[in-house]
């Protein structure tokens, strides 16, 4: 029974009783199932040997490619945008602050579409601050950095979110004596606040990832869709279900294995917090 | 805990509440029979009032519509969606939906042609005059995607375009394209919006915009195509009254006239009964 002391924070041995075990391993059974099943009929329904044809087609490298990149922007953009947001808004008090932190979550509720059609709103050529832009020569929609423009506006609120509550989490008498042996207030953000709260931030890091690699519904209205520069892995799978139904599988096993990955690497993260919070 | 449990227990009766109140709807339409019609999205105008109007002269029917690109529907009856009547806006996907066995082929007709047309936003600011200033430097072009009915055609004038107007304006204007969509509303939805400098859609499409928030820019009839509708029900053929009774309702003067103000043409006389 070693094995019930790796998941999570339980701590304590299994509750007493051997029915009690069995009937959660029932009840838990059908959402097991539920989620599981999908998921393995996507993989079973393509062969190895197919799956790695599919890769070399110029359709879905590219959206690979294009996927990868445009996520690993976000990610970064999001962590040099989003960190001083976060801290302002653990940290300081002040006149909507709360309301800068609801504004922050919101694109978490909000329908991706929407989303999209907010971005054509403020960026699109004709939208509220896109129209300056375009007085400079810049136009957004249909291009790569549109594709960006999405993934941020739905998922850094998620690095935001989790930053929030890293900084919230670091105790304060830390940061206080550290300011009483004489450090400046970059070297206790960097020597003590970022390294206490690393495991949060990382974990945010993670879910911006993950949900700007899945992003679709915004990229789709905002970005357009065209094969190499704005057609990433979610577009290519929604408009391959349409016509070429084994392209769109191969790379919904893409993205699923990429997904997979990130998920595994958040769940040693936030093992890592729990034996942190446990000292 | 106890929170816990009050508010599971709020979930509930307000699940409950909702579901109280979609039964009673459903108790309400009990003689109601309800038809799924499965459209181009080009049709989304044309049909929503060609339903409402069928239901007035048939009480107690509802028509439901599934508006999306032919290939969508197509995919969608592939995986076995049901529906009652299938309208693509191409032959090929109605030819494939029959091959599929999705299709009573007997009930299948034409009923309406469309052409396209080139829309431009209300202001036209890239300043197109004419099919050739689509191979201009710095015009956005939208189309849809090549397996959409309207992007296979669209892809047929460009070409026929290109025929007349020199080798490099088919290789331009391929150059100009910002997105390939995936329904023909997508397009008319990012030329409105400015976004685009021109979209090629169908003709029903800019004359269904009657806030005139486009302009279009004709296509002579030698560089234009004929989009041909067929329509059917989808099979297998059972007990199917109305689904029966809106295709008759599709065959008489009254869709006729609605498809005309839609903007649609009236199917080729010879073809009309197939």
């Amino acid at each position: 029974m070693k094995e019930s002391h790796r998941f999570g924070r339980i701590r304590a041995a299994d509750p007493p009783g051997k029915f009690h075990r069995w009937v959660i391993v029932l009840l838990s059974l059908p959402l097991i199932v539920f989620i599981a099943l999908p998921l393995a009929a996507l993989i079973l329904r393509t062969s190895p040997s197919q799956l790695i044809g599919m890769l070399a087609t110029r359709t879905v490298a590219d959206a690979v490619l294009l996927s990868i990149e445009t996520s690993a922007a976000t990610v970064v953009l999001t962590a040099f945008l989003g960190t001083p947001v976060a801290y302002l808004i653990a940290k300081y008090r002040f006149a909507g602050r709360e309301l800068a932190e609801t504004v922050m979550d919101l694109p978490i509720v909000l329908p991706p579409a929407v989303a999209g059609v907010a971005l054509l709103m403020a960026f699109g050529r004709s939208g509220i601050a896109g129209r300056w832009l375009a007085l400079a020569g810049w136009t957004i929609p249909f291009t790569t950095v549109a594709v960006i423009f999405a993934q941020m506006f739905v998922a850094a609120p998620f690095y935001v979110k989790s930053a929030v509550q890293g900084f919230r989490a670091v105790n304060a008498e830390y940061e206080q004596s550290a300011a009483l042996d004489g450090a400046s207030s970059w070297q206790i953000f960097r020597s003590v606040t970022l390294p206490l709260s690393r495991t949060f931030l990382a974990g945010g890091i993670l879910m911006t990832w993950a949900r700007s690699l899945g992003e679709f519904g915004a990229t789709i209205i905002f970005a357009g869709n065209f094969p190499g520069r704005t057609q990433t892995m979610p577009l290519a799978i929604y408009l391959g279900f349409e016509i070429d139904f084994s392209t769109a599988v191969a790379l919904a096993i893409v993205l699923l294995a990429i997904s997979a990955g990130i998920m595994i690497v958040l769940r040693m993260v936030l093992r890592k917090t729990s034996v942190v919070i446990d000292r | 805990m106890h929170a816990g449990i009050r508010t599971a227990a709020c979930l509930l009766i307000v699940l409950l509440a909702a579901g109280a109140v979609r039964f009673q709807t459903a108790a309400g339409q009990e003689q109601h029979e309800t038809i799924t019609v499965f459209a181009a999205a080009s049709y989304t105008e044309a049909f929503t009032e060609l339903g409402r109007r069928f239901e007035r002269s048939h009480p107690g029917t509802t028509v439901v519509f599934n508006f999306a690109g032919s290939q969508v529907l197509l995919q969608e009856l592939r995986h076995g969606a049901a529906g009652d009547i299938f309208a693509p806006a191409s032959p090929a996907a109605m030819k494939e939906a029959m091959e599929g066995g999705y299709i009573d082929t007997a009930t299948v007709f034409t009923l309406c042609t469309n052409r396209l047309v080139v829309v431009l936003p209300a202001d036209n600011r890239a300043g197109i005059g004419s099919l050739r200033d689509l191979a201009g430097k710095n015009i956005k072009i939208v189309l849809a995607q090549k397996e959409v009915p309207v992007g296979a055609y669209a892809a047929e004038v460009i070409a026929k375009c290109g025929r007349k107007f020199g080798e490099e304006y088919a290789g331009r204007v391929a150059g100009n394209v910002v997105s390939y969509e995936e329904n023909v509303k997508a397009i008319v939805g990012k030329v409105r919006l400015g976004e685009a400098d021109a979209g090629f859609v169908y003709q029903s499409d800019a004359a269904t915009d009657s806030l005139h928030t486009l302009r279009s820019l004709e296509i002579p009839p030698e560089l234009n195509v004929t989009a041909v509708y067929p329509i059917g029900m989808i099979g297998p053929a059972g007990a199917r009254t109305t689904a029966t009774a809106f295709l008759d309702f599709c065959r008489g003067p009254e869709t006729g006239k609605i498809l005309r103000r839609f903007g649609f043409l009236p199917a080729p006389p010879d073809k009309g009964k197939e």
